[in-house]
């Protein structure tokens, strides 16, 4: 997973030159922060074509909105937030919801978070062991698709990019217990799902602990 | 008893948890692998793959940026031309309002009786007669679907209720609306409704399977 960049675009001058807009600039931002952005929009939306659509949302809002960055905390904060932001706005919105609801109603797989849709494959690059371990990822990706729109959301900012339950809460307009209770349903989901899919070979079955 | 999944989660975090609750997980070897369990579970969160680089990402966004720059033009053009149409509008009122008054009251008195249309309230009511339009064609729609079936889902029953008496209500603020705004907003709540409405209602019409 890979994190946000924390690139000095006051001190690189990328900021200017993307204000005034040089091309390259714009592209090099985008660059930087395409698989985050991306990266945490598939994990949030679950549905592979919103979460594309979402990310490149993201990317116009932050090359539109540059001269609204300030300089105060890291640019990838910045940028981290506007796609936490854009995110939520997709999960919330009616249309949206009722959206997914009527897919539910119709069976149309498509349209439902969790319905098995393909999962990214590992990168070109993956040794012998991260393809073993692949199996291991579907898995994981498969059950964390199933989860709720919520639930989904809250255990990957927490436990992924380390908001914490109160700035969570906010986003949610709610409070920090709402985040923990959230978080503590989104584990025992995870576990559960993961049980029945008979992952974690390597571990000792939760059914034993419990 | 074991501690819950929310107290293995603040423990694991490191965020205050009830002394007697730390001192029976560090006591009991169940709750110590149900607290090692939700460690494991977000480091493979973490080890999840990214998404991959789309090589049509840039293009793609650059697309965007550009029909988001042309439709800016678009709405600009039509403001101008909006300004232009009210104020031709208002030229043709005063006009008409000044040959059709006494002449003893003088131009300025029938200057006084035109309530001259701002640009705004013009574009506001174009945009009601564009709602006005979509909530016909839906009105529409609706009809086709004919009446509710005997046998109704339980899904979708009560939404259907709902969004009806939304819909009603709305007809009736539509009739006491004041201005040009909030008549634009009342329209464009009802073309949401009436979109989720039609929706619904086709799941309803379709075959309930026994």
């Amino acid at each position: 997973m890979p994190a946000f960049p924390d690139i000095d675009v006051v001190e690189s001058e990328l900021l200017e030159r993307a204000l005034a807009g040089d091309d390259g600039a714009l592209e090099q931002i985008y660059r930087a922060f395409e698989r985050p952005v991306r990266t945490l929009a598939r994990r949030l939306l679950a549905h592979r074509a919103a979460a594309e659509d979402v990310a490149q949302d993201v990317f116009v809002d932050v090359i539109t909105r540059l001269h609204q960055y300030e300089g105060r905390g890291s640019f990838a904060g910045w940028v981290r937030s506007i796609a936490v932001s854009r995110c939520l706005m997709h999960l919330r919105s009616p249309w949206q919801r009722s959206r997914r609801w009527l897919g539910r109603q119709l069976g149309d797989d498509d349209a439902e978070a969790g319905s098995g849709e393909e999962f990214w494959p590992v990168d070109d690059a993956a040794s012998a062991h991260a393809a073993h371990e692949s199996g291991d990822a579907i898995d994981l990706d498969r059950a964390l698709a199933r989860l709720g729109d919520t639930a989904r959301a809250v255990v990957w900012l927490h436990d992924v990019e380390g908001y914490t339950h109160a700035e969570i809460g906010a986003m949610f307009g709610a409070s920090a217990s709402f985040s923990k209770s959230q978080l503590a349903r989104a584990h025992e989901r995870l576990r559960v799902e993961l049980q029945s899919e008979g992952v974690g070979s390597s571990c000792m079955p939760v059914s034993s602990i419990y | 008893m074991h501690a819950r999944v929310e107290h293995l989660l603040s423990l694991r975090d490191g965020e205050p948890v009830d002394a007697a609750v730390r001192a029976h997980v560090e006591s009991c070897t169940e709750c110590t692998a149900a607290l090692a369990e939700t460690s494991r579970l977000r480091a493979r969160l973490r080890t999840l793959p990214s998404a991959p680089p789309d090589e049509r990402g840039w293009s793609r966004v650059r697309e965007r940026l550009a029909a988001r720059v042309r439709r800016a033009r678009t709405r600009a053009r039509f403001d101008r031309a909006a300004v232009a149409a009210s104020l031709a509008v208002i030229a043709a009122a005063v006009a008409w309002r000044v040959s059709d008054a006494p002449a003893t009251h003088g131009d300025a008195t029938a200057a006084r009786l035109v309530a001259p249309l701002t640009a705004q309230e013009a574009i506001a009511l174009d945009r009601v007669a564009q709602l006005r339009t979509q909530s016909a064609a839906l009105e529409d729609a609706l009809a086709l679907l004919g009446e509710r079936p005997a046998v109704q889902r339980a899904g979708t029953a009560m939404p259907i209720d709902t969004l009806e008496a939304q819909v009603q209500w709305i007809d009736h603020r539509i009739s006491a609306s004041g201005d040009a705004f909030e008549a634009e907003q009342l329209w464009r709540e009802r073309v949401d409704a009436m979109n989720t409405l039609v929706r619904l209602r086709y799941v309803e019409a379709q075959p309930i399977a026994m």
